[in-house]
């Protein structure tokens, strides 16, 4: 007996099978050319050279070099494309894929104000040029759940949007990977940083340089400080992960008989107790033995809970912490009384990638301050500057052509000058290198406590410069 | 503001998940709905066969090519310029072992695709052996399962499976990196390189056949005698057990099966989507959604099941695109707007429709519960003491 | 390092949070038969009544003050009790007289808490609006992220111990004696355990069920309200806050066994001991065996969901079932 409800699914069915057999159709209407491109491959490589040098009387002293060495392979390959569509005219669509409710929302709010106000400027701009096309930013949200990050991915190709800045984690990259590089849509991480997503030749770029390169300048400011071992507390995501294993990585390699001893916790978690009492012991145990101890806290806005909670061991007050980008320049750490105080106190110093304090950073900076009502991440200026370059390679190419727009993206960005700072790309489609500002906690006057930018890591030189005074 | 859509690309997305969360909430279905195990942790059979898939497929083919074929992926490393530098010879043996370390899954990654666009038909081979164990494995976990929930009852039941879920998928998944490569996950190899550039159309496609003939066997077992026995446990253990049924064997047969559908489905998503993190197997995406799915369609009708998928996925993406719009209208960021309503959906269908849009066939047989019902009607006047007798805390 | 006296401090707090989430919980499940998954999230609204009386009285200014507590306390148990009670007279009540299975309950449930949890993030919205907009440069600080901010900087300490290390435990002996009392002592008590443990009976005793049902259903958001008040000294204010608490609750909840309030509290500062003390001394052994630094701490939750599964397989009606006289004479502790 075929009852009702039967006929209802199988008409559910057929339609399910009818839309499928229809796209099939369809897209064997569309006309496929074969474009033949000459593409270069660039793999650079980080060298480094030890010179010691005999200066004055006895005194040795040793100096590193790191040189970028650049092999280019040039490989012929065959890309399929679509027909190229009619030139730019009218709402010419970027998608822009955030995390605006989950564990991320605070990134994602920032990012979301920083994409807006970037469509404000570039439409002013291509407005003053008489373009025929303003640019419009379709914003969706992925919840930082990579299964919704694929419905909204969706959402946005349906609308025939072949341009996304985002999503954020390296998670929801690698749930898009697959999608965007069988569809040819540019994808444009601001925020994902696995070493194991560069990959060549793929249709993800990532604007913010990845863990290789932070991870030696946070080495570099510990070892600058003389400190023989390192305590770290860090987040147990991608993020924090990739970021310790480089900075260890790199502080070994610098301090060839240091120890660097790491704490894990859980994002989702909600009382830091037990981490900070065992990173207590650690120090304890450390400082016993005569070494200094310095403590690399990689974690995000949580640091206000670790300080307030590690502000109630004295020895943890006796050493110097070390942050990440995850923590620079966070407002809620100098405006709570006891986290700033701490802070201060311990002289938490973090990296972050500058950003280099140009006039243009300071302008956007402003303004995105003034949205937020709090200073803006880096992130949030990497979204901006990603939605520049991918308007300035849309005008070059002159057509809405996301294999075209690959191809060029990275020179691009090389010609652009951004709020954070050039904009290198390596042949993995990330960022090659970045100068890393220094910021610190300061009391300024009692009980009040700010941000001061006290140095910069040069990351071609591998060497700190302090501003003094 | 116009909205242009390409609905082919709208379709085929529409076509994968409503694919996808058919077979996902159909095992639901059989489990919940036919035989009332109320099981909460759904997305933790999705990600077992995910799991299998990324984990266990990713080191078994790898193994299997650099045993048959090690000239070849020696060749196509030796020529790979990025590779080459990172891998040689001496490693061809241990080849399944990069799977462990995020980097060497990102260079085997790109060795295998390369690999297995010469070889598609030996992918497509390994493709359907991964397939098998992925759903064998899944019926094992749920013969695993099986034995708790035999002696646990409803919502002890329903938060022990909740618990064991979050414990593998968002604790053991996520941090420890020999399953699935921990935070970050690991991808996995092009197995079906025959689709081409075509291979998420492809794998959609498989879904919808994996789909329908899930369907098909839902409604045969729902219609065979299986099916009579399952709803008789599930309203009333103690006469089905009179009548001399094996409700212990009814009950894990149940599970085993929509165990290994579940598993089916987390294979085909894991395929489709070319990468696994445990992340993506979140409690809400696979186990509250399909619920709210089954509750809306139909409680133990197959039929309805598949239209509860239809509407909750079609009305999202509607929300989705009718979202932009309302933004100047509500005084609020109209982002909560899709979390808020599908709360509200949820409870009204419950309080107007319990049943869901269609609801469970009346078995051809003398229902129980409505002689049971039309007695109490009669009988008793107090409306308390109706329902505290239907609750089984007094008798008439 | 036998003993940490300030992971203790800390753990306290924390675990009388659990407690008493884990007994209210415990509350609701007597009257209803239904496991509430939106009763974290009770203690999130809480937490945002915190939120409110810093702004309103202006603490925000004066810093660390006991009006924190004063103002705080009352108004959480009232706001949540009533958002508790709502719950459960719009749809728990409706639902159950329709029949619905507890399945369906437990969604529904799961559906309240998403629109709670909306509605959260919505008044956060709302309310750092207002913040912002100040001309108050204190007030603006108040919030600095979105939906988000600190507020165990305004708790007072007595010497030298933040209040909540010691506010926390106080309150939950003070809550479960007095429930004891109540419960045993009063009339209102009596007809309480009467209409709970077999509700026909005491209908035809004269009492009124339904009514008795409210109150518990009030009371026990009140306490998570309170809860929340303690919660919000110890961790991050978030719209989500609850969500990160929730495993742990039920973990208390079915450790003790779903049918006893004491255990129910008792379950609850076990898994918080559990989760600090547990994973703290687990590392501190493996450590030891193994001559290298051990971290468990990101596999907090693995402690709490094992307990779950551990005891629904050993001991499924918790605790609260074993015959602890016969344990302890089993190990001669008693005769």
């Amino acid at each position: 007996m075929a009852g009702q409800s039967t006929l209802y699914a199988m008409a559910v069915v057929a339609l399910i099978i009818g839309i499928a057999i229809g796209y099939f159709a369809g897209a064997g209407n569309v006309t496929t050319t074969t474009v033949t491109q000459t593409q270069v491959q660039t793999e650079t490589q980080i060298q480094t050279v030890t010179t010691t040098v005999v200066a004055g009387e006895g005194e040795v002293v040793t100096v590193t070099k790191t040189l970028p060495v650049t092999t280019t392979v040039t490989q012929t390959q065959t890309v399929q494309g679509q027909a190229p569509a009619a030139g730019l005219s009218g709402e010419v669509k970027i998608g822009v894929l955030l995390p605006l409710t989950g564990d991320l929302a605070s990134y994602g709010e920032a990012a979301r104000a920083a994409a807006l106000l970037a469509e404000q400027d570039i439409n002013a701009w291509l407005q003053a040029a008489g373009a025929p096309f303003t640019v419009k930013m379709v914003i969706e949200d992925t919840q930082t759940d990579p299964t919704v990050a694929q419905q909204k991915f969706d959402t946005l190709a349906a609308q025939g949007i072949k341009f996304m800045l985002g999503p954020m984690t390296s998670a929801e990259v690698s749930a898009l990977k697959e999608r965007a590089d069988t569809q040819q849509i540019l994808l444009i991480s601001p925020s994902s940083t696995a070493p194991q997503l560069a990959i060549p030749d793929d249709f993800v770029f990532r604007f913010c340089p990845t863990d290789l390169i932070q991870g030696p300048a946070i080495a570099k400011v510990m070892q600058a400080d003389g400190v023989e071992v390192v305590v770290a507390l860090v987040r147990a995501d991608d993020w924090g992960r990739g970021l310790i294993e480089s900075s260890k990585e790199a502080f070994l390699e610098m301090v060839p008989n240091g120890v660097v001893e790491v704490i894990e916790y859980d994002p989702k978690n909600p009382n830091f107790a037990q981490q900070v009492a065992q990173l207590n012991d650690l120090v304890t145990k450390y400082m016993g033995e005569g070494k200094k101890v310095g403590v690399l806290l990689i974690s995000f806005n949580e640091a206000v809970q670790v300080f307030q909670q590690a502000d109630q061991y004295d020895t943890l007050k006796q050493v110097r912490w070390y942050g990440s980008d995850g923590t620079a320049l966070l407002s809620e750490i100098v405006n709570d009384p006891v986290a700033g105080k701490f802070a201060a106190q311990v002289k938490f110093i973090n990296p972050i990638f500058a950003a280099a304090k140009s006039n243009k950073y300071e302008d956007v900076n402003k303004r995105l301050t003034e949205e937020l009502g709090r200073v803006p991440d880096t992130y949030a200026f990497a979204v901006y500057d990603a939605a520049w370059v991918v308007t300035l390679a849309l005008m070059a190419v002159g057509d809405y052509d996301s294999v075209k727009v690959k191809e060029i993206l990275p020179t691009t960005a090389r010609i652009f000058y951004g709020t954070t700072g050039e904009i290198v790309l390596n042949e993995a489609g990330d960022r090659a290198f970045a100068d890393y500002a220094l910021w610190e906690v300061v009391e300024t006057s009692p009980g009040q406590y700010e941000w001061v930018n006290v140095g910069m890591y040069k990351y071609a030189s591998n060497s700190i410069e302090w501003y003094t005074g | 503001m116009p909205i242009e859509l390409d609905i082919g690309t709208l379709a085929q997305s529409l076509a994968y998940f409503i694919a996808a969360y058919t077979i996902v909430t159909l095992s639901l279905n059989l489990e919940a709905g036919f035989t009332g195990i109320p099981n909460f942790g759904k997305h933790l059979f999705v990600a077992a066969g995910a799991f299998v898939v990324a984990s266990i497929g990713n080191r078994l083919s790898a193994y299997i090519v650099s045993v048959l074929y090690k000239d070849e992926i020696l060749k196509l490393i030796q020529e790979d310029p990025l590779l080459s530098k990172r891998i040689t010879e001496a490693d061809i043996g241990s080849l399944w072992s990069m799977y462990a370390d995020p980097l060497g899954n990102r260079d085997l990654d790109r060795i295998m695709d390369k690999f297995f666009a010469q070889h598609p038909e030996l992918g497509i081979l390994l493709f359907i052996l991964i397939l098998i164990l992925a759903v064998a494995i899944g019926g094992l976990l749920g013969l695993l399962i099986s034995y708790p929930a035999l002696r646990l009852r409803g919502e002890y039941l329903a938060i022990l499976l909740l618990a064991a879920a979050e414990m593998v998928v968002m604790a053991i998944g996520y941090y420890w990196k020999p399953l699935v490569g921990g935070t970050t996950g690991l991808f996995l190899p092009r197995y079906l390189a025959v689709f081409g550039q075509k291979v998420i159309l492809g794998v959609t496609v498989l879904l919808i056949l994996a789909a329908v003939a899930m369907y098909l066997y839902a409604q045969r077992i729902a219609n065979s005698p299986a099916g009579r026995m399952m709803r008789a446990v599930r309203d009333d253990e103690l006469a089905a057990a009179s009548l001399g049924k094996d409700i212990a064997k009814v009950r894990r047969d149940v599970i085993i099966i929509s165990s290994a559908m579940a598993a089916l489905a987390g294979a085909l998503i894991a395929i489709h989507t070319g990468s696994v993190v445990s992340t993506h197997y979140q409690r809400f995406s696979w186990t509250f959604i399909p619920w709210a799915m089954m509750i809306v369609g139909g409680v133990a009708n197959n039929s309805g099941v598949v239209v509860g998928v239809a509407i909750i996925m079609i009305l999202q993406k509607f929300v989705d695109i009718v979202k932009p719009m309302l933004a100047p209208v509500v005084p609020f960021d109209p982002v909560w707007l899709y979390q808020i309503g599908l709360g509200l959906v949820i409870i009204l269908m419950l309080y107007m429709r319990p049943q869901g849009i269609i609801p469970e066939k009346p078995s051809r047989t003398v229902n129980f519960e409505e002689i049971f019902e039309d007695v109490l009607e009669d009988k008793v006047e107090d409306e308390q003491a109706k329902k505290m007798i239907r609750e089984g805390r007094a008798t008439p | 390092m036998v003993l940490n006296v300030q992971l203790f401090l800390d753990t306290m707090a924390y675990a009388s949070v659990l407690g008493l989430l884990s007994m209210s919980l415990t509350l609701t499940y007597i009257v209803s038969r239904v496991p509430n998954f939106a009763h974290a999230t009770f203690a999130a609204i809480g937490s945002y009544m915190v939120l409110i009386v810093v702004w309103l009285l202006g603490i925000y200014k004066t810093g660390p003050s006991w009006g924190v507590y004063y103002a705080s306390l009352p108004l959480s148990f009232i706001v949540v009790g009533a958002v508790a009670l709502l719950q459960y007279l719009i749809v728990l009540r409706p639902l159950a007289k329709k029949g619905i299975s507890i399945d369906g309950l437990m969604i529904a449930t799961l559906g309240i808490d998403i629109i709670l949890v909306g509605l959260l993030n919505i008044s956060a919205d709302f309310l750092e609006e207002i913040f912002q907009q100040s001309p108050d440069k204190d007030l603006r600080k108040l919030v600095t992220y979105p939906r988000s901010g600190y507020l165990s900087s305004y708790e007072p300490t007595i010497m030298g111990v933040t209040a909540s290390s010691i506010l926390g435990p106080l309150l939950l002996v003070v809550s479960t004696v007095g429930f004891y009392l109540f419960l045993t002592r009063t009339k209102f008590g009596t007809a309480m355990r009467a209409a709970i443990e077999n509700p026909q009976l005491a209908e035809t005793l004269g009492i009124n069920v339904n009514l008795v049902y409210s109150i518990s259903w009030f009371i026990a958001g009140g306490l998570a309200g309170i809860a929340g008040v303690i919660m919000v000294m110890t961790t991050k204010l978030n719209p989500t806050m609850g969500w990160l608490l929730i495993v742990s609750v039920f973990a208390g909840s079915i450790v003790g066994g779903l049918g006893s309030l004491f255990w129910g509290a008792v379950g609850g500062l076990l898994i918080g001991f559990l989760e600090q003390f547990g994973v703290y001394y687990t590392q501190i052994i493996l450590g030891a065996l193994t001559g290298e630094t051990v971290s468990l701490g990101n596999y907090r939750q693995v402690f709490s969901l094992g307990a779950i599964v551990v005891m629904l397989l050993v001991a499924p009606q918790g605790l609260a079932s074993l015959n602890w006289g016969k344990i302890l004479s089993r190990l001669g502790l008693r005769r």
